[in-house]
């Protein structure tokens, strides 16, 4: 996108984003001086509260899709679309009770790797590996290349210098400051994203009534207001089983879980899921007013910002720039530290270097988050642009991770015959699906399947897992 | 059959105040636990 047609002039994109890349910068700096060992890095010392933990749990869900997307899915889907998009958050609600959980019977745990190959071997772990690692890598080169292509749109910055700059800026607090720069940062970013949400969506009321939006839409796009529109419906299964299995499996839910202080998971996740339930539906409502307020929307994916220029000129397009650089600094943060932990942990510990001192991992760990930050900055540099079909395709990857958590997480008959089984036919199943009938059915489908052959085995199994041996990991 | 404007009213007007309630309820959470020493 030209100078001319953003929504703000550069230099004001600049001194934004100069700014706040100060303000991270010199908070992870901060907090880092805290961090003596990889467990201070890895895990903030395994001590964090119930505000920052609830905070963190809802701003690493808030991604710049949550923001971006959901004004899009209404304006495509309509009213069914953004309630679609608040089954995410049933990830969250569901995982408060595995995260006591996972707390109680790993506390000395570090990564969901170190679960999958306690729980189930190696192989089952290998496996996971994989699949998480294709799915993380995916997500932090569309989150970093959505950076570049939404600070591009919103202010004209080069798409090139933005991309670089935030992802710049999240490797530099992540390396210095670890997890505790990510949670301290993300309370400060889950704030600053409500009170924009909640800002720019009365001031939009306050231009257009609901009423008028409502006549508007039945005048001119009635099936938005459709109670069974067939594609709406389908989107609602899609999201909600893609957000049980991204947070049941990822490492960046799991991380928090060995975090959070003991009694504090549980309380922090269902907190950070009613903090995220209504976002998708005040941050998506805007685009139904584009009709009624006359914005003209070229792109579908750019209705939110252009329907919050329009009614507030350059006050709502800076809230805007800055709701969305905090949403993609507070998951890109979460992906590298992760990412990163995941790598140290499962690779550079447990199969390189099983003696290193904690000094050592600590300094491996900034490594690795370095690295992952170039790898991602050299991915995204060619700008491909076509990174959310991949995300969508990592769908039954993630679905067919479901069942092996849950199970192995809860009875002792789950067993690494149903979690090998469960999670390879399931993805394979699923990727034929995606590729037969649509994305809409592959995650379901995966997991379906997934379900089944896990229960199957779980329930023929003899073998009973004795829990002790999820705590030797110290 | 469509949603009605009262249904939107509903959920548009419910989520703002939803958004609006929880940021203040995190705010106090944050006071209480420095208060209690409680961050981390």
């Amino acid at each position: 996108m030209n100078e001319a047609a953003a929504l703000l002039p550069p230099s004001v994109g600049w001194l934004l984003l100069a700014l706040f890349s100060a303000l991270w910068i010199g908070l992870g700096v901060y907090w880092g001086r805290r961090n003596k060992s990889f467990e201070d890095h890895a895990l903030a010392g395994r001590n964090i509260g119930l505000a920052l933990g609830s905070a963190t749990a809802a701003a690493t869900w808030i991604t710049s899709n949550t923001t971006m997307l959901a004004p899009q899915f209404a304006l495509e889907l309509g009213v069914w679309g953004m309630l679609a998009y608040t089954t995410a958050s049933f990830g969250l609600f569901l995982f408060a009770p595995m995260a006591g959980r996972i707390r109680k019977l790993m506390p000395t745990g570090y990564t969901s790797g170190d679960f999958f190959r306690l729980r189930y071997g190696r192989t089952a772990w290998a496996i996971y590996m994989v699949f998480t690692l294709f799915y993380s890598l995916t997500w932090l080169v569309s989150m970093a290349m959505a950076g570049g292509i939404l600070l591009n749109a919103l202010s004209g910055i080069p798409y090139a210098w933005g991309m670089t700059v935030i992802l710049g800026v999240c490797v530099a607090y992540t390396m210095r400051g670890g997890l505790a720069a990510v949670i301290g940062t993300d309370f400060i970013q889950s704030l600053i994203i409500i009170v924009g949400v909640v800002i720019v969506g009365f001031a939009v009321l306050s231009h257009v009534s609901v009423e008028q939006i409502h006549e508007n839409l039945e005048a001119t796009r009635p099936a938005l207001l459709n109670v069974l529109f067939p594609a709406a419906i389908m989107a609602i299964f899609n999201n909600l089983l893609f957000g049980l299995g991204e947070v049941f499996h990822n490492n960046v839910w799991w991380s928090r879980a060995f975090a959070f202080r003991d009694g504090v998971g549980g309380k922090a996740f269902a907190l950070g899921g009613l903090i995220w339930f209504p976002i998708p539906v005040a941050a998506g409502f805007i685009a139904l007013a584009s009709g009624a307020l006359n914005v003209a929307v070229p792109a579908a994916d750019m209705v939110g910002p252009l329907v919050v220029a329009h009614v507030l000129g350059e006050f709502g397009a800076i809230a805007i720039f800055i709701v969305v650089f905090c949403s993609l600094a507070s998951s890109l943060d979460s992906l590298l530290a992760a990412t990163s932990d995941l790598l140290t942990e499962d690779i550079y510990r447990k199969l390189l270097r099983p003696d290193a001192t904690p000094d050592k991992l600590k300094n491996m760990a900034q490594y690795v988050t370095l690295a992952l930050g170039l790898f991602t900055w050299a991915v995204c540099l060619p700008r491909i642009g076509t990174l959310a079909s991949v995300l969508f395709f990592a769908g039954p990857l993630v679905g067919a991770m479901i069942w092996p958590i849950v199970t192995g997480l809860y009875w002792r008959s789950a067993n690494a015959t149903g979690a090998v089984g469960g999670m390879l036919l399931g993805a394979g199943v699923g990727l034929v699906c995606y590729f037969a009938i649509g994305w809409y059915v592959a995650t379901l489908m995966a997991t379906a399947v997934s379900m089944v052959w896990v229960l199957a085995c779980t329930h023929l199994s003899k073998s009973r897992f004795d829990w002790a041996q999820l705590s030797e990991t110290a | 059959m469509s949603f009605s404007a009262e249904f939107l009213s509903t959920i548009i007007y419910g989520s703002l105040i939803w958004c609006a309630l929880t940021g203040l309820g995190l705010a106090a959470l944050l006071i209480r636990d420095m208060k209690n020493g409680d961050i981390w």
